[in-house]
């Protein structure tokens, strides 16, 4: 007997929580139960990507794409699908004809969240069952890490990634071949190369998506950059919040040492590779590069200064490589196709593609990963699938709280890193958070100053203390409090811990105030001068107000824990703003939702 | 076992081969087997499991496999329809002898099998 069909699961978080595992048991069960076991091949797989409607499943080779799927439906797919041949209509994903408005089914090649995007460094995620190494390798895997070892000299490897032009996809965009060829120049005596996989965005989650989906893809690519720059010991930084990905990594590393693709004489050609996972505790300020190393060494997470550059002293002062998760996904894919099948794709100074997560106002929440210099407007609109309930765009978050934020003016320009950069955000690790005019500038302001509060290590001066003198600034604002001097303040401020802070984690921290001081001035104004918040979001300068729509049913009276709320019954009811609270009880309350913030 | 060259890597990649191309998003090939109840009374079960078999022993790879949800033709089960591009052949009465048949000159030549095909097509 041989396959002839292959049911795939999502297993990504997003879906676990969707119950995707007992799905998959519930598959596994009723396929048994209907003795097909050995003709149809059940199997979970890293994220899809498409977050928003799990769990998903797809059916091979029909391409099938069933989606939010629940308990009992798996029954439903084998009864009907596997056993007689009939696709599960109801339960298939559909999209909406944008000339004829109906809905219709589509297959998982037709979805249009999935056209324009390029798969690079989730190549085999989604598609391979991370588990299982074989179908890593039958997708190519490992034969980039035979190729150097054997056929190139660590140079051409170097130059190799160089020619591809490479960036570093934490952030910075530092170019990944020059780091490597900085390292290397430091010849004789240990070096070491490092994962930073310590993804500490709100809202970003794609590095772990690669290490649950394609966790070879980083063993090799860690082992190629060993060989290039001379190191036999490597690290993988993951913080231990990330318990699924830790677990994979360490059975994939496990794997590689069994077939001997990590250890002594990789390959037959004497070159040894060593890598061990570290666990980081989930501090955000990790992922800087100096805190980061000083984690690894058994210390405090606190940053040093820069120069020396890892590169230099890196890991126990000796010469070290650290790239992020999405940069080593992307160097298999480079040796094996060459640097200029890379570098074709892209503009002149962002070459390959970007992995992002978009989350927020969106329609279509999940992860993506597209071409550099696609417009702004096409992940949005496109990909995403617009703003829900046809509220308009106000602002598009990038580079999480280091980051800045993308107006509507900037919907048609390109990603990549230097536009971002010119546009006052920046490319960040790709975290994409969409908001609308629900939401209120200051309060994401205080969102992100918030978070840095709770994120500064306290080693220096300006970021510890600056940043606290930040958030109560905009926490006086958002009360009613501020004037416009307290403006002037919050950029004098603002701009002081940007060019005093010790590393990057303070001089990018004021960036969300500056960026919103800029793109939403007359917000704030509001804010100070008038004594309002436009989007309805500040509770203490909005009030509660009943209107027209009320149909005097006393709800709200009854649920009113200060008794605010009165009026006769059938007859429209008002609310004492003195007494209230702002509790919002009364908005859920209302069946017929006439309760409004304004 | 370890791996220790580029030929165990090949050895690897050629076992997951059937099993990865199942999952490719192109098929230059569909072939669609009707079940339904008068279908696999008729023995369209054996008959998709013969294509299967029979194209993974030849590594033809780029075609795809599906079961179909029968026809009308109760009486001319099993019936396959194969389709290549926008064009859609329908076979009826179809043996194991008939699949070898459709695999070497339609799938594999471009040849329609005249002698199987459904009544009144074409």
């Amino acid at each position: 007997m041989e396959y002839r069909s292959q049911v795939v699961i999502c297993g990504d978080t997003g879906c676990l929580l969707g119950k995707s595992a007992q799905i998959r048991d519930e598959f596994v069960e009723v396929i048994k139960e209907h003795n097909l076991e050995d003709e149809v091949f059940v199997y979970m797989s890293g994220c899809f990507g498409f977050c928003e409607k799990g769990p998903l499943v797809i059916v091979y080779p029909d391409q099938t794409f069933y989606s939010q799927l629940k308990l009992g439906d798996a029954r439903k797919i084998v009864e009907e699908h596997l056993l007689k041949g009939k696709v599960v209509k109801k339960l298939e994903y559909k999209e909406r004809d944008p000339e004829t408005r109906k809905l219709i089914q589509k297959n998982f090649q037709e979805v249009s969240f999935y056209l324009s995007q390029k798969k690079f460094a989730l190549r085999n995620v989604g598609i391979i069952d991370p588990e299982d190494i074989n179908e890593y390798i039958g997708r190519d895997g490992y034969f980039a890490l035979e190729k150097v070892v054997n056929q190139m000299t660590p140079d051409e490897v170097i130059e190799e990634v160089l020619a591809s032009g490479l960036r570093g996809r934490g952030g910075g965009g530092f170019p990944t071949g020059l780091k490597w060829k900085f390292t290397a120049a430091n010849k004789g005596g240990k070096s070491y190369v490092v994962c930073n996989a310590d993804e500490g965005d709100p809202g970003a989650f794609m590095d772990r998506a690669v290490l649950e989906g394609d966790p070879h893809s980083i063993i090799e690519a860690m082992a190629i950059c060993g060989y290039a720059i001379g190191s036999d010991q490597g690290y993988i930084y993951v913080r231990a919040e990330y318990p699924s990905a830790t677990a994979k990594l360490g059975r994939a590393i496990n794997k590689a040492y069994e077939l001997g693709l990590l250890g002594k004489n990789i390959f037959g050609s004497g070159f040894n590779f060593d890598l061990e996972l570290r666990l980081g505790a989930g501090a955000f300020v990790c992922g800087e590069e100096t805190a980061l190393i000083g984690s690894i060494e058994g210390n405090r997470g606190m940053p040093t200064i820069k120069p020396p550059y890892p590169a230099n002293e890196g890991l126990w002062d000796r010469p070290t490589v650290i790239n992020n998760v999405e940069t080593f996904a992307n160097i298999p894919l480079i040796i094996n196709k060459g640097a200029k099948w890379f570098s074709s794709i892209g503009t002149e100074k962002s070459k390959g593609t970007k992995v992002f997560t978009i989350g927020g106002k969106i329609n279509n929440a999940g992860l993506i990963e597209v071409p550099m210099g696609i417009t702004v407007r096409e992940v949005i609109y496109g990909i995403g699938g617009g703003i829900p309930n046809g509220k308009k765009l106000k602002a598009v978050q990038t580079g999480g709280p280091s980051g800045g934020c993308l107006t509507e003016k900037d919907l048609d320009s390109p990603i990549d890193y230097d536009t971002l950069i010119a546009k006052g955000s920046m490319m960040g690790s790709g975290g994409m958070i969409v908001l609308d005019e629900d939401n209120c500038m200051v309060d994401v302001a205080k969102f992100y100053m918030d978070f840095i509060v709770d994120e500064s290590c306290g080693k220096c001066t300006p970021c510890r203390e600056g940043t606290r003198r930040l958030y109560e600034l905009l926490d006086k604002i958002t009360k009613g409090e501020g004037t416009l001097e307290t403006l002037d303040e919050l950029r004098v401020l603002a701009n002081d811990i940007r060019d005093t802070s010790l590393c990057g984690l303070g001089q990018t921290a004021p960036n969300p105030v500056l960026s919103t001081l800029n793109n939403f001035y007359d917000e704030y104004v509001a804010h100070v001068v008038d004594k309002k918040c436009p989007a309805g979001v500040c509770k203490a300068l909005t009030e509660l107000q009943i209107t027209d729509k009320c149909i005097g049913c006393g709800r709200c009276t009854d649920h009113c824990p200060v008794h605010a709320i009165s009026g006769n019954l059938r007859e429209k009811h008002v609310i004492d703003t003195n007494l209230c609270v702002h509790c919002d009880l009364c908005i859920t309350m209302c069946p017929v939702f006439a309760i409004k913030r304004v | 076992m370890k791996i220790k060259n580029r030929q165990d890597l090949e050895k690897i990649k050629a076992s997951q081969q059937i099993k990865l191309a199942m999952r490719e998003a192109y098929k230059r090939v569909y072939v669609v087997v009707e079940m339904g109840d008068s279908g696999i009374k008729a023995g369209a079960k054996d008959i998709l499991q013969h294509f299967v078999k029979t194209l993974n022993s030849q590594l033809i790879l780029d075609v795809a496999v599906l079961q179909g949800p029968g026809t009308e033709h109760k009486d001319l089960e099993p019936v396959v329809e194969v389709r290549i591009g926008d064009e859609v052949t329908l076979y009826q009465k179809v043996t194991k002898e008939v699949v070898d048949m459709i695999i070497s000159e339609h799938i594999l030549k471009g040849k329609v099998v005249k002698a199987h095909l459904l009544k009144g097509d074409r």
